[in-house]
């Protein structure tokens, strides 16, 4: 069954089953369980302060540090996973896309919105952390947190035809994981994750924003850290980018996968 | 396709590309297709395989090993799709291939029966429907809301089969008529596939054993090296495979 859209909405109810069973799977057989949401976050976010503002002493300004880098890790994170899982999305899966005919999209997608959702769990880290520095630097929780599901849905897009090809070229070259797991930390630093979009000398800046998780890092600061609209020709960019790359994912996937079964 | 059939095959051809290892790595590929000269090997388990089944029609599917009998079964139930030609199938297929194909270990026997179900295309609602007779035909009784990990062979084999024959099929298709589990539950399953073959409007059934084949189906294929050698009535066509 090819992943045509007309199938794949017939098979939502798989697709939301995988996604819950990717839920459950992870928290299933630990001891704090689901307390995992969110430590997970939190332990990821203090390793990299402790490593850049404790041992490197740098980003301090007149920001929290900590919500600076969490607003731009959390995203990422979720971003790197989905991508680093999809390598093996279509391998893991073997024995049943050899016994039973579905659209093999399904299992990339999965993984996307599985990771969503511990995004969105994750948010209410910096969200707390905005009411602890509320007092002192106005990082109230504000009305533009009504524009966050828009910059997820963009990042989720984005995601996706990301994933989609990943996912595809995982199944034919047993390096892409090998590569992936590289080209993904290079990408994270070469994004404002660590350090503000204004330390890019003025002549690359051009270029370095091509990366839309640039724009994607800044919108998610602007909403919860600044309380102010992200910029929309920003978000209009992102928005053409992210499609363009579902779109092109999406028929790469649906033109290889007829021979996945045969190449597992 | 003609609205009486429920499979129609044309000239279908199925390739499949054997590399001198079996996952070429990246830089493999590249250095390969620089120099062209890509060491494939090509298999074609089917090669230009044409009928048609109509509606109410059973047939058999006979041949040595080898011939391209699953790679056929591969085809009708859709998962795999030729390398040239056409496989057209019309109805809601349910094939009895690789049973408990795609549990997942961690999760409890009632969580992968709900997993399998939707896998074929079911909702929650029809597969709740169906939760008991599987459960109690599968005889696991507490064990349901154990991991399938701790299952033994036999309890899964259980478990897969219940699944798969909880499925009212429109076209079944059945490799090698077959019992699972220990004595008495191959008594059942057998039992039960029968029932199974009666409800169904089509049936495929492939066979080494020309017995079942006389016995359940009225039209017959003879393939060897993924070539059609006869095709017909069964009774001429097996006597043919019988007296080579």
């Amino acid at each position: 069954m090819r992943s045509t859209l007309p199938n794949i909405w017939r098979r939502r109810h798989l697709l939301w089953v995988l996604i819950v069973s990717n839920l459950k799977r992870q928290n299933k057989n630990s001891v704090l369980g689901y307390l995992w949401w969110l430590l997970d976050p939190i332990l990821l976010t203090l390793v990299f302060y402790l490593v850049v503002a404790v041992l490197f002493r740098r980003g301090s300004g007149n920001q929290p540090y900590i919500l600076f880098l969490i607003c731009g890790l959390l995203p990422w994170k979720a971003f790197s996973d989905s991508v680093g899982q999809s390598v093996n999305a279509i391998r893991n899966q073997a024995s049943i896309i050899k016994a039973i005919s579905f659209p093999k999209a399904v299992l990339p997608l999965s993984l996307v919105f599985s990771n969503t959702f511990h995004l969105g769990i994750a948010f209410l880290v910096p969200v707390a952390l905005t009411l602890f520095y509320g007092s002192e630097y106005g990082t109230w929780p504000n009305l533009y947190y009504l524009m966050l599901p828009v910059v997820i849905g963009l990042q989720v897009l984005f995601t996706i035809g990301v994933v989609f090809v990943i996912s595809a070229l995982g199944l034919f070259f047993q390096d892409t994981g090998n590569i992936i797991s590289h080209l993904l930390r290079m990408w994270y630093f070469l994004s404002p994750g660590l350090y503000s979009l204004d330390i890019v000398p003025a002549r690359y800046q051009a270029i370095y924003r091509l990366n839309p998780f640039c724009e994607l890092m800044t919108s998610y600061r602007d909403i919860i850290m600044y309380s102010r609209m992200p910029d929309i020709w920003d978000l209009g960019y992102t928005f053409s980018i992210s499609m363009f790359c579902c779109l092109c994912g999406y028929l790469l996937f649906k033109r290889y996968e007829g021979r996945f079964a045969q190449r597992l | 396709m003609n609205p009486n059939n429920v499979i129609e095959v044309s000239n279908a051809s199925m390739r499949y590309r054997v590399h001198r290892s079996r996952r070429r790595s990246l830089r493999e590929a590249i250095f390969r297709s620089l120099l062209h000269r890509d060491e494939l090997i090509d298999v074609w388990a089917l090669k230009d395989v044409s009928f048609e089944l109509e509606k109410g029609g059973s047939l058999g599917v006979i041949g040595d090993n080898g011939a391209g009998k699953s790679t056929l079964c591969l085809l009708l139930s859709q998962i795999m799709s030729p390398t040239s030609g056409k496989v057209e199938v019309s109805g809601k297929v349910s094939a009895l291939l690789t049973l408990g194909a795609g549990f997942q270990p961690d999760l409890s026997g009632r969580d992968n029966i709900f997993l399998n179900g939707i896998y074929l295309g079911y909702t929650r609602d029809e597969i709740q429907g169906k939760f008991d007779e599987i459960v109690e035909f599968s005889e696991l009784g507490e064990s349901i809301d154990f991991p399938v990990r701790t299952y033994s062979n036999g309890m899964r084999a259980r478990l897969a089969f219940s699944i798969a024959a909880s499925i009212k099929p429109e076209i079944l298709i059945i490799d090698e008529l077959m019992g699972v589990g220990d004595i008495k539950f191959q008594k059942k399953s057998t039992q039960k596939m029968k029932e199974l073959i009666k409800e169904s409007q089509a049936l495929v059934v492939v066979s080494h054993s020309m017995g079942t084949v006389r016995e359940l189906c009225s039209q017959t294929i003879w393939l060897d090296k993924g070539q059609i050698v006869a095709q017909g009535p069964t009774k001429e066509v097996v006597s043919k495979y019988e007296s080579r």
